[in-house]
C-alpha cells in the first residue's frame, strides 16, 4: 500500500471514518487530515500557527483517539483550523500507556476565507479499532458530530 | 435484522431476551411499521450492550426514536442502582444537558409570516452560532464558578432574562451537587467564550406556530393556542461540556479496568456509582448541565432581542418560557420500582425526562397535568408538546423519546441532497432557513429524518406522553 486513502462510513446518527495507509504515523496523519477536512476544505486553511500535539494511551485505539480529539480540542480551544500533520514520536515499546507527539500546523478561523462546514463534538471509542491489513494498517473511528 | 432478535410484547413495545452477558432485557417502544428503520444498523445491539453494565435496574430501554448512536444507542435509557451500579459518560453523551427549551407568545403567526425572513436574519445576527463562534460575554475564573454551581440562574441575575424562566425548566435551571473545582482547565478555557452560542450539527432556534391542539387544558396551562407564534431553542453544552466528557472518559476507561467492569463497547467505560471517580463525574457533569442551562437562557434573551429588533419591545415580551428539558443528562430520581421505592440514577441519552402527574419535580404549573415534554421535528416537518404520564413513571422511570431520529446517514443526506436547493425547497414548503455551516442544511434536510408524527403517536399509544399541541416550523436558524 503505498497512498493512504479514507472513505466515510454510514452512521445513522453520527458520521464514521476508515482509513487505510501503509505505517501507523502515515494512519494517524490521515485520519486527521480527513478530519479536518470534513470540518473545513483544507484549500481554505493556510499553514501559519504550529502546535504540538502530546497524548498518551493504553494501546493503539486510545492513542489514535487522543490524538484526533486533541487535534479538535486545540481547534475549538485557540478557534483554529489545521491543515498539515506529523507525527515527531510514537512509542509503543514496553509497558502501557504509550506515548505519541505530534506537530499540527493551520491558522485562527477567518470569517472572512474560512468556510467551515461543521462542528466535529468529540472522537468516541464506539466501534474504534486499528489493526493491520494487507501489510498496512487500516483505521476506524466514529466522531460525534 | 443481525445481531439480536426482537420479540413482540405488544403493538408498540419489543423485547430483546437476555444473553450472554445481558444482565436484563432490551426493551424498545416502537410500531411494527418502524422496525426495519431500528434494526438495520447498530442500535438494538447498543441496547443489549447496555444491558451488560453492572446494577442495571429493570430493562435497557430505548425510544422510538431509537437510533445508533456511541456507547448507548441515541433514545436510550438505563437506570443503575446506587448501590450495585454505575456511571457512565457514554450514558449521558459529550454535549451533556443537550436540551430543547420552548418559549409561547402573544403574537399571531397570520400577522408575523410576513416578517418571517427578517426575524430570521435577526436570529443570525443576534445568536453566535457555527464552528468557532464566540459568545456575548467571557466568563472565567470566580465568576464561571457561579455559572457552574448557579445555571440558568447565574444569568438572570445578571440580566439575561427573567426569573420566571427559570420557575419553569428542569431543575429550575440549577442542577445540585455540581462541583466547580472538577472540570479541567481545558474545559474552563474551552467554555469561556462559548456562553451564549448555538453550536452546529442539529442544533437550532425555531420560529413556529401552534398547528392543532389535542389537550385544550394542557395547552391552555402551557400558554399555547392556535396560531400563536412559539420559538423552540436545541442546543447543549458546548465545548465545556465535550471537555467534561472527554476527561471523564479517560478516568472511566482506567476506572472499568480497576473495579473488572467487562464492557462490550469501550464508549459504556464507567465506574461504580459509590467510588470517588463515579462520584467526580457526576460532581463534574452537573456543572456542565448547569453550563448549558446558563447558555440556553443567555440565547433565550438574545432570541427576545432578536424579535424585538424587528417586532418591537412589546412582542419581546409577551415571550414567556413554556418549559425546557434536558435530554442527555444522568439524575438521581426515586421511582417505584417493584413494589418499593428506590433511589436510581437514570441515564437518559436522547431521552427526555416524562414525569407524569403529581411528581414534586414537576413546577406546580404543571404538577397536575404531567411534565411537558418538548420534542422537536426536522426542521420542515412538525415539532409537538406532550405531556408525562402515570404509565412512563412505571414502565420507563418516567422517560419518553427526544425527537424525530435519524434516518440517513450525513454521508446518505449529502448524496441525496447533491444538486437541490434546499433553501427554495424549504421556502415552499413555507419554512424559511438560515444556517452557518454549507453542509448543514444538506445534513439536516427532513427527509434525513424520520417522520416525527409516527415517533410521537407511538410514544402516544404506548402511553408514555401524551400528545397536547403540534407545532408547524416557520423560520429556523441552523448553527
Amino acid at each position: 500500500m503505498k497512498t493512504a486513502r479514507g472513505e466515510w462510513l454510514d452512521h445513522t446518527g453520527d458520521a464514521g471514518l476508515r482509513v487505510w495507509a501503509a505505517t501507523l504515523p502515515d494512519l494517524l496523519v490521515t485520519c486527521a487530515a480527513y478530519m479536518m477536512r470534513s470540518i473545513c476544505p483544507a484549500g481554505e486553511i493556510r499553514s501559519r500557527t504550529t502546535r504540538q500535539v502530546v497524548v498518551e494511551g493504553h494501546d493503539l485505539v486510545e492513542l489514535l483517539v487522543r490524538w484526533l480529539n486533541e487535534i479538535n480540542t486545540l481547534g475549538s480551544l485557540h478557534h483554529e483550523l489545521y491543515m498539515d500533520f506529523r507525527i515527531t514520536l510514537l512509542d509503543l515499546a514496553g509497558a502501557p500507556p504509550h506515548h505519541l507527539q505530534g506537530v499540527v500546523r493551520g491558522e485562527p478561523i477567518d470569517p472572512e476565507r474560512h468556510h467551515p462546514e461543521r462542528e466535529i463534538k468529540a472522537v468516541t471509542y464506539h466501534a474504534a479499532n486499528v489493526r493491520r491489513e494487507g501489510g498496512g494498517w487500516r483505521a476506524q473511528v466514529i466522531f460525534d458530530i | 435484522m443481525s445481531g439480536p432478535q426482537l420479540k413482540q410484547i405488544d403493538r408498540t413495545l419489543w423485547e430483546l431476551p437476555r444473553t450472554g452477558g445481558m444482565r436484563v432485557p432490551g426493551r424498545i417502544y416502537a410500531t411494527k411499521r418502524m422496525l426495519p428503520d431500528l434494526t438495520r444498523d447498530n442500535a438494538a445491539q447498543q441496547v443489549a450492550n447496555v444491558a451488560h453494565l453492572p446494577g442495571i435496574v429493570g430493562y435497557s430501554l430505548a425510544m422510538p426514536d431509537i437510533h445508533w448512536g456511541y456507547g448507548f444507542p441515541i433514545g436510550g435509557v438505563a437506570a443503575f442502582d446506587l448501590d450495585e451500579g454505575v456511571i457512565s459518560p457514554g450514558g449521558v453523551g459529550y454535549d451533556i444537558n443537550c436540551g430543547v427549551r420552548l418559549l409561547n407568545s402573544e403574537l399571531l403567526a397570520d400577522e408575523v409570516r410576513p416578517r418571517i425572513e427578517p426575524l430570521v436574519e435577526a436570529l443570525f445576527q443576534h445568536v453566535p452560532s457555527g464552528v468557532g463562534s464566540r459568545g456575548p460575554l467571557k466568563v472565567t475564573g470566580d465568576e464561571l464558578d457561579r455559572v457552574l454551581v448557579e445555571g440558568a440562574g447565574w444569568a438572570v441575575a445578571r440580566g439575561y432574562g427573567r426569573p420566571a424562566d427559570q420557575q419553569h425548566l428542569e431543575e429550575n435551571g440549577c442542577m445540585s451537587g455540581a462541583d466547580p473545582g472538577l472540570p479541567s482547565q481545558r474545559a474552563r478555557q474551552r467554555g469561556a467564550d462559548q456562553l451564549g452560542t448555538l453550536g452546529s450539527g442539529n442544533h437550532f432556534v425555531e420560529i413556529g406556530c401552534v398547528d392543532e391542539v389535542y389537550d385544550e387544558k394542557a395547552a391552555a396551562a402551557m400558554g399555547l393556542q392556535t396560531g400563536r407564534i412559539t420559538l423552540m431553542i436545541h442546543t447543549g453544552s458546548r465545548g465545556f461540556g465535550h471537555q467534561v466528557c472527554d476527561d471523564s472518559l479517560q478516568v472511566m476507561l482506567r476506572a472499568a479496568r480497576t473495579y473488572g467492569i467487562a464492557l462490550p463497547d469501550r464508549q459504556l467505560c464507567c465506574a461504580p456509582l459509590r467510588s470517588p471517580e463515579g462520584k467526580d463525574y457526576l460532581a463534574a457533569m452537573a456543572a456542565a448541565v448547569n453550563f448549558a442551562f446558563a447558555n440556553r437562557q443567555i440565547i433565550t434573551h438574545l432570541v427576545r432581542e432578536a424579535f424585538a429588533s424587528v417586532l418591537g419591545d412589546e412582542a419581546a415580551r409577551g415571550m414567556h418560557t413554556v418549559y425546557e428539558v434536558a435530554h442527555n443528562i444522568a439524575k438521581l430520581e426515586t421511582h417505584e420500582f417493584e413494589g418499593r421505592s428506590r433511589r436510581l440514577c437514570v441515564h437518559r441519552k436522547g431521552a427526555t425526562r416524562a414525569f407524569g402527574p403529581g411528581r414534586p419535580e414537576v413546577p406546580a404549573r404543571y404538577r397536575e397535568l404531567g411534565q411537558p415534554v418538548l420534542i422537536p421535528g426536522d426542521m420542515g416537518r412538525f415539532s409537538y408538546v406532550l405531556r408525562g404520564t402515570v404509565r412512563a413513571m412505571r414502565e420507563t422511570f418516567g422517560s419518553a423519546c427526544h425527537g424525530a431520529g435519524r434516518l440517513m446517514s450525513r454521508k446518505a443526506a449529502l448524496k441525496a441532497a447533491r444538486g437541490r436547493q434546499l433553501i427554495d425547497e424549504m421556502r415552499q414548503r413555507g419554512v424559511v432557513v438560515m444556517a452557518r455551516g454549507r453542509g448543514t442544511i444538506a445534513e439536516e434536510m427532513p427527509e434525513a429524518y424520520k417522520d416525527v408524527s409516527q415517533v410521537v403517536e407511538t410514544v402516544h399509544e404506548a402511553g408514555l406522553a401524551t400528545k397536547v399541541v403540534r407545532l408547524r416550523p416557520l423560520g429556523v436558524l441552523k448553527g
